[in-house]
C-alpha cells in the first residue's frame, strides 16, 4: 500500500512538473548552415539575428528583425513560444514582444531596415540622444511598420 | 674579403628595397593634380590617402596591417591606379565620395575585404584579382563592395574566398562582364539596386551564385552558374524583385537552379537547367512571371512551388513522355511538373535528402499520371519535342556531315582512281 502510494505521488509530482510554463531559450547562431526563413541570406551579422522558438521545439532564424516580423505577420503567434532578438547596444538576447526599438533611414541592418533592438525604453532613447536621430517604436508599431528601404 | 664583398653586395644591390609610407605619401602629396606618378618596384609599407586627380602606377607591393585600408581615395575624382599588389589582412581600397576612378591590373592577397565604394560616381574596376585570407566567409568582408553609387563597371575580376564576390547596396547602373567568382558566399549581390546587367561571368561554388533582392531593371545573360550544391545553395535567388530578365545563362550542377521568391515580372528565357537537383522553385511568384523557351536535361525535380505556381511555356523537357503526332515540335499533352514530394521540399527543405529513394520515385511517377489532366501549377501546354540549344547545334552538325561527306566521296574518287591505274599497269 505504501509503495502503490509512493509511486503515484511520484507519477503526480512528475505530472505537474510537466505541466508548469515552458521555458523557452535562444539557440546561438551557426553562421556556416543558418540561413534566414524569410529571406533565404546566409545569417553572417550574428549582432542582428533573430530567432523564434516554437512551442513544438523547433527553430526558425532570422538575419533582420523585418524578416523575423515578417514570419509573424505571415504565420501568426499561436505557435510561436518566444521570439528573441539581438539588443543592439550589448549584442544580448532580449524579448521580441517586451522589447523597444529604433528607426532610422541611416541605421544599418542586414536587410537594411533600419529598425534595432533595444532592451529597455530608457536604453532606447538613450541611443536617439547619443545618435541624434531615430523614431522609437514599440513590439505593436512594428506589425504596422512599412519595412524597406526608406529615401 | 671575398665574403665581406659578396655580402655588402647582396645587402645593397640585391635586396628589395622597402620604403615607409611616408615616402609615398609624400610622392602624393607633392603631385599637381592630373599629374602620374610610376612608383618604383619595391615593397611598400604603411597606409596611403590620395585627395586630388591623380594616376599612380607600378609593379610594387603595398603591405599593411591594421584595421585601416591600405589605399584611400576620397573626395575626389579622375583618378588610376595601376598595377600593383596589396597584402593585407583588412580592407585593400576603400573608395569614398569619388567621381571617375579606375583601378585596374591589381593583385589584392590574403584580404580581409578588397575594395568598398562609398557614395561614388563613374567607378571602373578592371583585370583584378582578389583573394580572401584563410577562414570562414561569415568572418571576412565582400570583394568588390559598392554602396549608394552610380554607374559601377566591373570587369575581368577574378575573386576566390571572399563574403560576397561583388556586392552592390543601393546602386545604379551597373555593368559586370566576364569575371569569376569562386568559394564565396554569394558570387554576385544585389540589394536595392537597379538598371544592372551581368554579362558572361562564372561563379561556381559558392553558397548562391546571383543574389538579387529588393532590386529592379536588371538582366542576367550569358552567365554560367555551377555547382552551388551546399544545403541552401542556389544558383540564383530572386526575392522581391521587379522587372528582371535572365537569358541565355546555363545553370549546371546547383542544389536548386534558380528560386523565385516574392518577385514580379521575371522572364527567365533560354536557359540550360542541367543536372540540378531542382531546376525552379517558385513561392509567392506572380503571375506576370514566366519560364520559357528554357531546356530541361539531368535534373532531378524540374519545379516545385507553393499554391501560387509560375508560368511554364513552351520549354523543352528531357523526362516529357508524350508524342507529338502532328509533327508540330511541340507535345500533344501537357508537361506536368507538379510533384507531391517537391511541394513537401518546399515547406520542409531537409526533405530534399530522400530526393531519390526509391518510395520517392514511385511517387513523382504516379504523379505524372495523376496530374496530367489537372488545370493546374507548375504545367506546361505546350513543351517542345526538342530542345531549341540542340536545334542549333544538329543544324550545325547537319554541316558539317555533308561537308564530310563529300570529302568521303572524293577520296573514294582519288583511290578508285589509283586502283585503276594500277590494274592497267
Amino acid at each position: 500500500m505504501k509503495k502503490i502510494l509512493g509511486v503515484t505521488c511520484m507519477l503526480l509530482l512528475l505530472v505537474v512538473a510537466g505541466c508548469g510554463e515552458k521555458t523557452y531559450k535562444p539557440r546561438d547562431i551557426v553562421a556556416e548552415t543558418d540561413v534566414c526563413k524569410i529571406c533565404n541570406m546566409s545569417i553572417v551579422h550574428g549582432d542582428y539575428a533573430g530567432e523564434i522558438v516554437l512551442k513544438n521545439g523547433d527553430y526558425e532564424i532570422f538575419d533582420d528583425l523585418g524578416c523575423l516580423i515578417d514570419y509573424v505577420k505571415k504565420n501568426g503567434d499561436k505557435e510561436i513560444g518566444a521570439a528573441f532578438i539581438k539588443d543592439e547596444k550589448n549584442k544580448k538576447w532580449i524579448n521580441v514582444f517586451k522589447g523597444s526599438y529604433v528607426y532610422s533611414k541611416d541605421f544599418w541592418t542586414p536587410m537594411n531596415y533600419g529598425v534595432l533592438a533595444f532592451d529597455s525604453e530608457k536604453a532606447a532613447k538613450d541611443w536617439i540622444a547619443s545618435e541624434g536621430q531615430g523614431k522609437l517604436l514599440t513590439y505593436e508599431d512594428l506589425l504596422d511598420f512599412k519595412w524597406g528601404i526608406h529615401e | 674579403m671575398r665574403k665581406w664583398l659578396f655580402a655588402f653586395c647582396f645587402v645593397f644591390l640585391w635586396v628589395p628595397k622597402s620604403y615607409a609610407a611616408e615616402d609615398i605619401q609624400q610622392l602624393i602629396d607633392n603631385a599637381k593634380p592630373g599629374e602620374t606618378i610610376t612608383i618604383p618596384t619595391g615593397e611598400y609599407t604603411g597606409h596611403f590617402v590620395i585627395d586630388k586627380p591623380l594616376t599612380l602606377k607600378g609593379d610594387g607591393v603595398f603591405k599593411a596591417d591594421g584595421q585601416e585600408p591600405v589605399l584611400t581615395i576620397h573626395q575626389t575624382r579622375n583618378v588610376r591606379i595601376e598595377g600593383f599588389t596589396i597584402v593585407t589582412n583588412a580592407t585593400a581600397m576603400e573608395i569614398k565620395d569619388a567621381k571617375n576612378v579606375s583601378i585596374e591590373n591589381l593583385h589584392l592577397e590574403k584580404v580581409n575585404a578588397g575594395v568598398k565604394v562609398y557614395n561614388s560616381t563613374a567607378i571602373q574596376a578592371k583585370d583584378i584579382t582578389i583573394t580572401g585570407r584563410e577562414g570562414h566567409y561569415s568572418q571576412k568582408g565582400n570583394g568588390l563592395a559598392f554602396f549608394k553609387s552610380h554607374s559601377i563597371e566591373v570587369s575581368h575580376v577574378k575573386i576566390n574566398n571572399v563574403q560576397d564576390g561583388i556586392y552592390l547596396e543601393g546602386v545604379k547602373n551597373i555593368t559586370l562582364k566576364n569575371n569569376d567568382v569562386t568559394n564565396g558566399r554569394y558570387g554576385v549581390h544585389f540589394m536595392y539596386s537597379e538598371e544592372g546587367v551581368a554579362q558572361s561571368n562564372h561563379l561556381e561554388k559558392n553558397v548562391t551564385g546571383f543574389m538579387v533582392m529588393m532590386a529592379k531593371d536588371v538582366t542576367l545573360s550569358e552567365n554560367v552558374l555551377a555547382k552551388q550544391r551546399g544545403l541552401n545553395s542556389y544558383g540564383v535567388v530572386l526575392y522581391d524583385v521587379q522587372r528582371l530578365r535572365l537569358k541565355k545563362n546555363v545553370l549546371a550542377e546547383n542544389r536548386t537552379a534558380i528560386s523565385i521568391q516574392n518577385s514580379k515580372s521575371v522572364t527567365i528565357v533560354n536557359n540550360q537547367f542541367a543536372m540540378n537537383e531542382t531546376a525552379v522553385e517558385a513561392m509567392q511568384s506572380d503571375h506576370s512571371n514566366v519560364v520559357a523557351k528554357n531546356t530541361f536535361t539531368g535534373n532531378i525535380l524540374t519545379a516545385r512551388s507553393d499554391v501560387n505556381g509560375v508560368r511554364l511555356e513552351g520549354n523543352y523537357y528531357d523526362d516529357y513522355t508524350g508524342l507529338d503526332a502532328d509533327d508540330n515540335g511541340i507535345g500533344d499533352t501537357s508537361y506536368v511538373a507538379l510533384s507531391s514530394f517537391g511541394q513537401w521540399m518546399v515547406r520542409e527543405p531537409a526533405y530534399q535528402y530522400f530526393v531519390e529513394a526509391p518510395a520517392v520515385t514511385l511517387l513523382s511517377t504516379v504523379d505524372q499520371q495523376i496530374n496530367r489532366s489537372s488545370q493546374g501549377v507548375l504545367s506546361d501546354y505546350s513543351p517542345l519535342m526538342v530542345s531549341a540549344h540542340m536545334q542549333s547545334a544538329t543544324t550545325v552538325n547537319k554541316g558539317m556531315a555533308v561537308g564530310q561527306l563529300l570529302l568521303g566521296l572524293l577520296f573514294v574518287f582519288i583511290g578508285g582512281f589509283f586502283w585503276k591505274r594500277g590494274i592497267r599497269s
